[in-house]
């Protein structure tokens, strides 16, 4: 079924792992951390982690936007799709995510509209068609998807577009990650920076990691060759005692990032003072809302939203996992009350949640040795 | 016992209860042919009617019965319709189970306001469909509900087959060994569905795969005989929720060669786009075979001279181990578990 | 993807519309990473 691209790049995988095993100091063990739902996602499909010796271990950090979610937030957002009138639309992943009283799709299945979109422009072509009903889009991800929303916001202004509200979850990549170095349970050799994010902001913002932490960075790509390639740069940088941002797919990420998306975001989107990160807790100036000249497509003004903060439930361990501190199997309550079609939390909803990539994909692996 | 293999066992243990069905109201999910249709089926409609063995037919004093209904939106897409669909999803679970269609019973619900000629257009192919798959329409039943209660019709066929003398087929009859078959390239039903449904504003030449699959089965008994193990026609939740529900119901592995898979160059793409893997998109004119590592070349040299079947390939295998398990050697050298479904394929975002 | 034609200003690549307002301008057979209907990176 795959293309000869794909035996080729075995080939290449092989010389690659070999390589990496050569630039291991025998007996050290790395923990390195991606922090990118599409790094998580190749990693487990292609089983790229079966190519690493043991000692070198790839841990997932919270790049998946729909994971770091709060219960309260999704209960929000149901909460405006029961509204008379409302069309609600939201990407597929955040369907299945945990409310406090049950998930977008329950409320489906009760009659609340709630429609799957690929796009936020699919959203606004709905409002466009039915301007009889108000159009609801849950916003989420990170630098990567918010300048989809803010340039259809733009075009929803431009058009006269009346009916057209965002639900604002965006948040920013850089906060989290300086969360996580200030934390005191968390041991890391070096980070493989987000693939997609960076074409957005690039490769600059990541400098406070080695300037301020002393661990290097390379910014992967999304084929397994460009992961392998990654971790190998990594490993390179530690054995010869350097520490600095790389750029590993270059060949589609400039350092400065794209100037006209920040800004598009600038324009559209101010930061929040503070926002909640399921399993992270509060991190100050991390999330997006929309800006005063955009209040009025803003769903958080057009509606009474409760805005009630709940508690994860006490089994959780979904921050934990989040911060790289624990795996997936570790978790209490991984594969017996928390499961794919009966999550507890976001890590084992989203397809690009650690536990659920582990429970989908990942077990079972391969034995790896230890250099 | 590490901390991971002792998770990974309470896992199996937790798997290996029969399903359950908790949920409170219906969703799509239960519709989608993965784990919660598996949990309406194991956990509430099995118990209540005393089945025990769940296959795609029943065997009764040597015939085989089987019901299905069709309920496609919209109901004329590349490749078929919902009429052709009704009749090829309907001798396929006959042909699966070793049995030889001999004759449909159709059921039709149709929408107030439905037009006359898209009526006549679905007769017609129903007609054409059975007369393909040497199958008679004897008996039926028509009713009309209101406008809006059904979306244009709603299809029910029952089928009633003669089982062949020389199929010895079951789950059960799985051995580690045993070489996994699929009759052609995966992903083209659903794939076209989607598209069809315009919902996406994507656009691809892709059609659908329905056609009527006794005569590949003819051709598999007629090659292996009784080292055919077990077929299945893979239809909602892909070749990925039948070889689950396999290693699952026999306690065997499956393991997977990813690159073996055949998909078609416009599937693939589509389905990348779309987030979702092929594996577990519906088909209507596949089926997976199971056969012993003796008869696997002549099995898949007689399947692949019936037409239809051209891009039958070999892409698995059975072992023991992790028993009820898929897994999926990956084309880089990797590995990976499929598992059933969970609700209808999600895409991912960022 | 790929883009197919460019018509009344609107960017269609195979039929989905992708906002190219952050690329610049593109003609058909160009390269674009698109990430949500947004066109983030020209490829080619």
């Amino acid at each position: 079924m795959r293309f000869v691209d794909e035996f080729r790049d075995a080939e290449l995988g092989r010389v690659l792992a070999a390589e990496i095993v050569s630039t291991v100091e025998p007996g050290r063990h790395y923990k390195l951390m991606e922090v990118c739902g599409g790094h998580t996602h190749t990693i487990y499909k292609y089983g790229v982690d079966d190519l690493l010796p043991e000692n070198v271990e790839l841990v997932h950090g919270p790049g998946c936007p729909v994971c770091v979610i709060p219960m309260g937030r999704v209960d929000d957002g149901i909460a405006v799709a029961h509204e008379d009138g409302v069309v609600f639309t939201c990407f597929g992943d955040m369907m299945r995510v945990p409310g406090s009283r049950g998930t977008l799709l329950e409320a489906k299945a009760e009659g609340a509209d709630i429609r799957m979109v690929y796009s936020p422009l699919d959203a606004l072509r709905i409002a466009r068609e039915t301007p009889e009903r108000e159009v609801v889009f849950f916003a989420v991800g990170f630098e990567t998807t918010a300048p989809s929303t803010a340039l259809t916001l733009l075009r929803a202004r431009a058009e006269g577009i009346r009916n057209f509200t965002v639900f604002c979850n965006h948040v920013t990549i850089v906060p989290p990650l300086r969360a996580l170095l200030e934390s005191p349970d968390l041991r890391l050799d070096g980070f493989i920076g987000p693939g997609h994010v960076s074409t957005v902001v690039g490769a600059r913002p990541f400098e406070f990691i080695p300037a301020d932490y002393d661990k290097p960075i390379v910014i992967s790509g999304f084929e397994p060759l460009d992961l392998l390639q990654a971790v190998h740069m990594i490993l390179v940088q530690l054995r010869d005692g350097r520490c600095e941002v790389e750029n590993q797919y270059k060949r589609v990420v400039p350092y400065d990032g794209n100037p006209q998306a920040l800004r598009v975001l600038a324009e559209v989107f101010e930061l929040r003072p503070h926002f909640e990160w399921r399993g992270l807790g509060f991190i100050s100036h991390s999330g997006l809302r929309l800006s005063d000249a955009f209040a009025s497509y803003d769903a958080e003004r057009r509606f009474a939203v409760p805005g009630v903060r709940v508690a994860d439930p006490k089994a959780c361990q979904c921050g934990e996992v989040l911060k790289g501190v624990i795996r997936p199997w570790e978790c209490k309550v991984f594969g017996t009350a928390c499961t794919p079609e009966r999550p507890i939390g976001t890590c084992m909803v989203s397809s690009e949640g650690a536990c659920a990539a582990y429970y989908n994909f990942g077990r079972f692996a391969r034995e790896r040795e230890a250099v | 016992m590490t901390t991971e293999e002792h998770a990974l066992a309470m896992i199996e243990r937790v798997r290996a209860k029969p399903l359950r069905f908790r949920d409170e109201r219906v969703t799509m999910a239960h519709g989608a042919g993965g784990k919660a249709t598996q949990a309406l089926v194991e956990g509430l409609l099995a118990p209540a009617f005393g089945m025990n063995e769940l296959a795609d037919a029943a065997a009764i004093d040597g015939l085989a019965l089987t019901t299905d209904s069709f309920v496609v939106r919209p109901i004329r897409f590349p490749g078929g319709s919902i009429g052709e669909l009704a009749v090829n999803g309907t001798v396929n679970d006959l042909a699966v189970a070793g049995a030889r269609p001999l004759a449909l019973t159709l059921s039709l619900v149709l929408e107030e306001g439905l037009g006359a000629q898209d009526l006549r257009a679905e007769v017609e192919a129903i007609a054409r469909a059975a007369e393909s798959a040497d199958v008679q329409v004897v008996a039926g039943d028509t009713k009309v509900v209101e406008r809006g209660r059904c979306d244009s019709m709603y299809i029910c066929t029952t089928g009633l087959g003669r089982v062949d003398p020389r199929a010895r087929l079951s789950p059960s009859a799985l051995r580690s060994g045993d070489r996994v078959i699929v009759s052609g390239s995966v992903g083209e039903h659903g794939t076209a569905i989607m598209l069809a449904r315009g919902e996406f504003e994507l656009a691809a030449e892709i059609e659908s795969d329905t056609q009527p699959l006794w005569r590949a089965v003819d051709a598999l008994l007629d090659a292996a005989g009784s080292e055919l193990r077990c077929i299945r026609d893979a239809t909602r939740g892909g070749v990925a929720s039948v070889l689950n529900e396999l290693a699952r119901a026999s306690g065997v592995a499956v393991v997977v060669r990813e690159a073996a898979v055949p998909v078609h160059p416009a599937v693939a793409g589509a389905c990348e786009i779309l987030g979702i893997d092929p594996m577990y998109v519906a088909n209507e004119g596949r089926l997976v075979a199971f056969v012993s590592p003796e008869a696997v070349d002549d099995a898949l040299a007689a399947l692949t001279s019936v037409p239809g079947c051209e891009h039958a390939a070999e892409i698995g295998e059975v072992k023991t181990e992790p028993p009820g398990l898929v897994l999926v050697e990956t084309a880089f050298g990797g590995r990976r578990v499929m598992d059933m479904l969970v609700g209808d394929p999600l895409p991912r975002i960022c | 993807m790929r883009v197919t034609n460019v018509e009344d200003g609107r960017v269609l690549c195979a039929d989905v519309e992708v906002m190219t307002d952050l690329v610049g301008e593109v003609a058909p057979g160009d390269e674009l990473l698109v990430h949500a209907g947004v066109a983030l990176v020209r490829l080619s």
